[in-house]
């Protein structure tokens, strides 16, 4: 009977053995107590540590950027905002902003470009189009329609800011902020919100129509108003164009209408 | 001539046979000069020792008999059964719920949540969750910007945990559902008296952490618009 084993035939030669357990302790122990290696792995530590604070502090970074002014909302901008997207006739003359470039809080002026509403709109407009659908037809609807109308009403969102950043881009003189365009076209969900809430409680299709109307009319005047402060009609420093960048905004201001039917009208 | 031996080798009872002499696996006790060979009953031993020894003798420890639950300090169970009553009834939020937040119990509503109207023939897991993951992520950055006013921040799975607790309405109407159909008005009702109650707890659970005092309307309304999506899964 042996008491060892042959490592030319054992075949769990890479096991440890009771003889060898010393050798490889003494070598681990050899690298542990070596300054070097010690200073090597202190330096990946740190890197791997590192990375969390980086994170956070890009995450505080964002989140007290100039981007937050568009989230400095109140309960009165709110209501004065919505109110202004149903019925825009209402508030008259100018509506420019004291200074183009500077982040200004919604708080302190009605006209300034904010984000909570529009999405709060573009949501609220999905649900409720999911509510119509489930209510009238209930053996259609099915979770998936939620998403699938989300995603509808990004993309048209999307082509819409692109188109008129495309048309900016041609007409000298006009530098629009792409968050700032995002927010002003964007408003329309918060009138197609009052019109899906019309469309639940009152079933008739006569209604309806004027309502639509109404509401694609409003919403042209709004996006006419806001991208006037834009057109280099109001840019002295070209004149000549004057004309053509109020036909320019006019005709801008009708894709809204024409989006927002299109969104009505194909989603189902 | 050698005396006769036994052809199998002399057999002294009384020796000890060679591999054992030196064993390895012996301890050896150098100060009491002594060595515990292998196969020595030790405690019978000691206990002999004990016997005439008696102030060596040790009390014994007693075994309560505690649960396993409680003897590993997990707690999951009643924390979770607390946090959703507190959350159910409008009870008073614990600081330790504010501080410490966890996750098993909202994992417990949702996988709930995704079970129950599998009794019904739906199937909405990935609904669930693909709008629970983007309403968190949607939810976390614009509750970080509003809130970047006062100089707070709300971290990620502390909201997770919020949202979580705020979805056991949820459960209770899914319950409902299984008895009876909700696509009607008394549902609607239903439903949105279950997305405002989810919504009023877990407002309540943000105002106490952030103290926001003229936006409770702003913060809440988000989360309205979260339990709402949940509710018409649910309902339709």
């Amino acid at each position: 009977m042996k008491t060892q084993q042959d490592t030319s035939t054992d075949p769990f030669a890479f096991a440890f053995n009771p003889q060898n357990i010393e050798n490889t302790v003494n070598n681990a122990k050899n690298t542990l107590n070596n300054p070097l290696f010690g200073m090597a792995y202190a330096n990946f530590g740190k890197k791997f540590s590192g990375i969390g604070d980086k994170y956070d502090s890009l995450l505080n970074q964002i989140f007290s950027s100039q981007y937050r002014y568009y989230f400095d909302v109140d309960n009165m901008y709110v209501v004065k905002k919505s109110i202004m997207t149903i019925a825009p006739y209402l508030y008259r003359g100018n509506w420019a902003l004291s200074s183009e470039f500077q982040a200004i809080s919604p708080t302190e002026n009605v006209h300034a470009p904010d984000l909570y509403l529009p999405l709060m709109s573009l949501i609220t407009f999905v649900l409720l189009r999911c509510l119509n659908l489930g209510i009238t037809d209930k053996q259609e609807f099915n979770p998936g329609y939620i998403v699938d109308s989300f995603w509808k009403c990004l993309v048209i969102s999307f082509l819409e800011v692109i188109i008129i950043k495309i048309v900016f881009c041609f007409l000298d003189g006009i530098r629009v902020n792409t968050v700032d365009l995002i927010s002003h076209l964007n408003y329309r969900y918060c009138s197609l919100c009052a019109l899906m809430v019309f469309n639940i409680l009152i079933n008739n299709n006569f209604f309806s129509s004027i309502c639509t109307v109404y509401v694609l009319i409003c919403q042209a005047i709004f996006v006419y108003k806001t991208l006037q402060r834009y057109s280099p009609s109001h840019n002295q420093s070209a004149l000549e164009l004057s004309s053509f960048g109020s036909n320019i905004t006019l005709l801008l201001s009708l894709l809204q209408p024409f989006c927002s039917w299109i969104l009505l009208s194909f989603g189902q | 001539m050698q005396p006769l031996k036994n052809p199998f080798g002399i057999i002294d009872p009384n020796e000890k046979p060679k591999q054992y002499q030196n064993n390895p696996f012996d301890i050896q006790n150098e100060e009491l000069n002594e060595t515990i060979k292998l196969g020595d009953n030790v405690v019978y031993q000691e206990e002999k020792q004990l016997l005439f020894d008696q102030s060596k003798q040790q009390p014994l420890e007693t075994v309560e008999d505690i649960s396993l639950l409680e003897d590993l300090d997990i707690t999951s169970p009643l924390l979770i059964k607390s946090r959703i009553m507190s959350v159910l009834f409008f009870q008073k939020c614990d600081s330790e719920y504010l501080e410490d937040p966890d996750l098993s119990g909202p994992l417990l509503i949702v996988v709930s949540l995704g079970l129950l109207p599998l009794f019904t023939g739906r199937v909405h897991f990935n609904f669930i969750y693909g709008i629970g993951v983007w309403g968190w992520l949607l939810l976390y950055f614009l509750m970080n910007f509003m809130i970047q006013q006062q100089g707070k921040q709300i971290e990620f799975y502390k909201i997770l945990s919020y949202l979580g607790y705020g979805l056991s309405q949820i459960v209770i109407l899914s319950i409902l559902s299984l008895f009876k159909e909700l696509n009607n008005s008394f549902g609607y009702a239903l439903a949105i008296t279950c997305a405002i109650w989810s919504t009023a707890s877990v407002s309540k659970t943000f105002d106490t952490i952030l103290g926001l005092q003229h936006r409770r309307f702003l913060i809440a309304y988000p989360l309205f618009l979260f339990y709402c999506t949940f509710v018409i899964i649910t309902i339709f």
